[in-house]
């Protein structure tokens, strides 16, 4: 549906403009695709940090750590971005009680969003909800049901909003000068399911924050299944260098060629529950594996929100003693 | 063992045997778990004497407030019906609401006594601030509202004319201005 009520853009997503003189270099070392410099199974530092909103009965910011680029910003001839990195930001507002013309509900409401700023990704979005948002919305509603305690505020309604202010790409840029397969208008969305991971760390730390009761703290984690697509499936254990394709945690896409599978969880550590599983690609045999591995990443990912709800708690607690961890100073830190 | 005295949601509290779950705990095979963030706190059960003391997590100040039954709270009158009025819940147990909530005071509900003769424009004015307590969470139209007491009942009224009244009865008010006697359920001052 268009938006008639003001001058939109285009109804298509617009790319920042390429100069053929960078797709002329992109062999060359200004448009290199980004390397992984990280092992298999570390993810990127995360910053976590609650109450950033004063005007939400809770908040959350959340950012990834953005690789060193290769080449300094005053030799870069493009202002293509390689690599990518994720930052989001959630509000709550509520509980608060539903409009008059809804009926009885028993337990919290709860209505989630997702919605990408226009410049988050190169494939520029509009205002108006897109597929892609719909989508992730409704995973993060399923992720974050499980762990709510609904029926303790009956007759409210909280809405959950996560704003992407900067989003993982689908590929890097140089593929996409390509086209392909995996070029403008393939088949890819890798990007989605790391901004879902994220959306769930975050919208998690957000609702500790808004005093909403949980069962446990939910996190996100992702892995993937990288390397050649022709190994992909059941020749991966051949063992050839070439045709190897290997698991990792939290990946980047625009780091690997190809990316044959990928999975995210949102995954309640002290239950050892799962409420959201999402997988996507041909993962093959070690499907499993590939699961096992985004909870792995995802329990990392739990080290980092106990730290940020720890510094959340000196702020609202000030006089509470804090025995359940060491008193962390910097809430920046690997998962 | 004792609790910790600090806890962070899916944290494990107690065993259910040394203590009964509170607000914002909730039980997980046996073991009482946090629910929130915040400083736990036991009190000694005071409607089961002999039973174990409970365990709760302090919630945060700024959370907003659960109206639940018997909470006492403050309301403006928004509508009068022939059976009912409606009002907006501005105050739960002594915390501002953000956003006020929908109550409804039925008509047997405005006195304990004589309740069939009760006539609501003789007990309330539009725009009255009345000390009421809920007594039923309702359904989506608003909680139930009682203003049966004697401390229940108008605590802010206006005359006709606009001008703040004081109460001189049970059952009426005086307009300090120009002395004109008005009808309303006052509550007693407390």
């Amino acid at each position: 549906m268009t938006d008639r009520r003001r001058i939109s853009g285009p109804s298509v997503g617009t790319a920042p403009p390429i100069f053929s003189s960078t797709i002329v270099g992109a062999e060359k070392a200004q448009l290199k695709r980004p390397v992984r410099t990280r092992k298999p199974s570390e993810l990127r530092k995360i910053f976590l940090k609650t109450g950033v909103t004063p005007s939400a009965s809770g908040s959350a910011y959340l950012e990834l750590e953005f690789p060193s680029p290769s080449t300094p910003s005053s030799q870069k001839k493009t202002f293509l971005s390689p690599s990518s990195t994720l930052k989001l930001t959630c509000t709550i507002h509520g509980p608060k009680p539903l409009p008059r013309s809804s009926p009885y509900n028993p337990s919290l409401l709860l209505s989630t969003t997702i919605k990408f700023s226009p410049f988050a990704t190169r494939y520029r979005r509009g205002y108006i909800r897109d597929t892609i948002e719909r989508d992730l919305s409704a995973h993060l509603e399923t992720a974050l049901r499980g762990v709510i305690i609904g029926d303790r505020w009956p007759k409210c309604g909280v809405d959950v909003v996560v704003t992407v202010l900067e989003g993982e790409e689908d590929r890097w840029c140089g593929d996409e000068l390509g086209g392909g397969s995996d070029g403008v208008g393939g088949v890819g969305g890798w990007g989605s399911m790391g901004v879902l991971a994220g959306a769930v760390t975050v919208a998690s730390a957000a609702l500790v924050d808004a005093g909403i009761d949980c069962v446990d703290l939910v996190t996100g984690g992702v892995a993937a299944v990288v390397g050649r697509s022709r190994s992909l499936g059941g020749k991966a254990q051949q063992g050839d260098d070439e045709d190897e394709s290997f698991v990792v945690l939290d990946p980047s896409p625009p780091e690997h060629a190809e990316i044959g599978a990928a999975c995210v969880v949102a995954y309640l550590a002290e239950r050892d529950e799962i409420t959201e599983l999402w997988s996507k690609g041909d993962a093959g045999v070690p499907a499993e594996e590939l699961v096992d591995q985004a909870v792995a990443a995802a329990k990392a990912t739990r080290n980092v929100l106990v730290e940020a709800i720890l510094e959340t708690a000196k702020l609202k607690f000030p006089d509470a003693v804090l025995s359940t961890g060491k008193s962390g100073g910097d809430i920046d830190m690997t998962g | 063992m004792a609790p910790p005295s600090f806890a962070i949601p899916g944290q494990t509290l107690a065993a259910s045997s040394k203590y009964s779950p509170g607000p914002g705990t909730h039980l997980i095979s046996s073991q009482i778990t946090s629910s929130l963030l915040g400083p736990s706190d036991s009190k000694k059960n005071t409607i089961t004497p002999k039973s174990t003391p409970i365990l709760s997590i302090q919630r945060p100040s700024n959370s907003p407030p659960q109206p639940s039954v018997n909470t006492q709270v403050y309301a403006r009158i928004t509508r009068l019906e022939r059976l009912q009025a409606r009002c907006d819940i501005v105050v739960v147990s002594d915390i501002v609401a953000p956003l006020p909530l929908r109550g409804i005071l039925r008509s047997q509900d405005v006195r304990a006594t004589e309740k069939d003769k009760v006539k609501l424009p003789e007990c309330f004015v539009v725009g009255d601030i009345i000390r009421a307590v809920i007594v039923g969470l309702g359904d989506q139209q608003g909680y139930y509202l009682s203003t049966a007491g004697n401390e229940f009942g108008v605590v802010m009224a206006w005359s006709e004319a606009g001008n703040g009244c004081v109460p001189v009865s049970w059952k009426e008010v005086r307009d300090s201005v120009t002395g004109v006697k008005e009808l309303r359920k006052v509550a007693k001052p407390i």
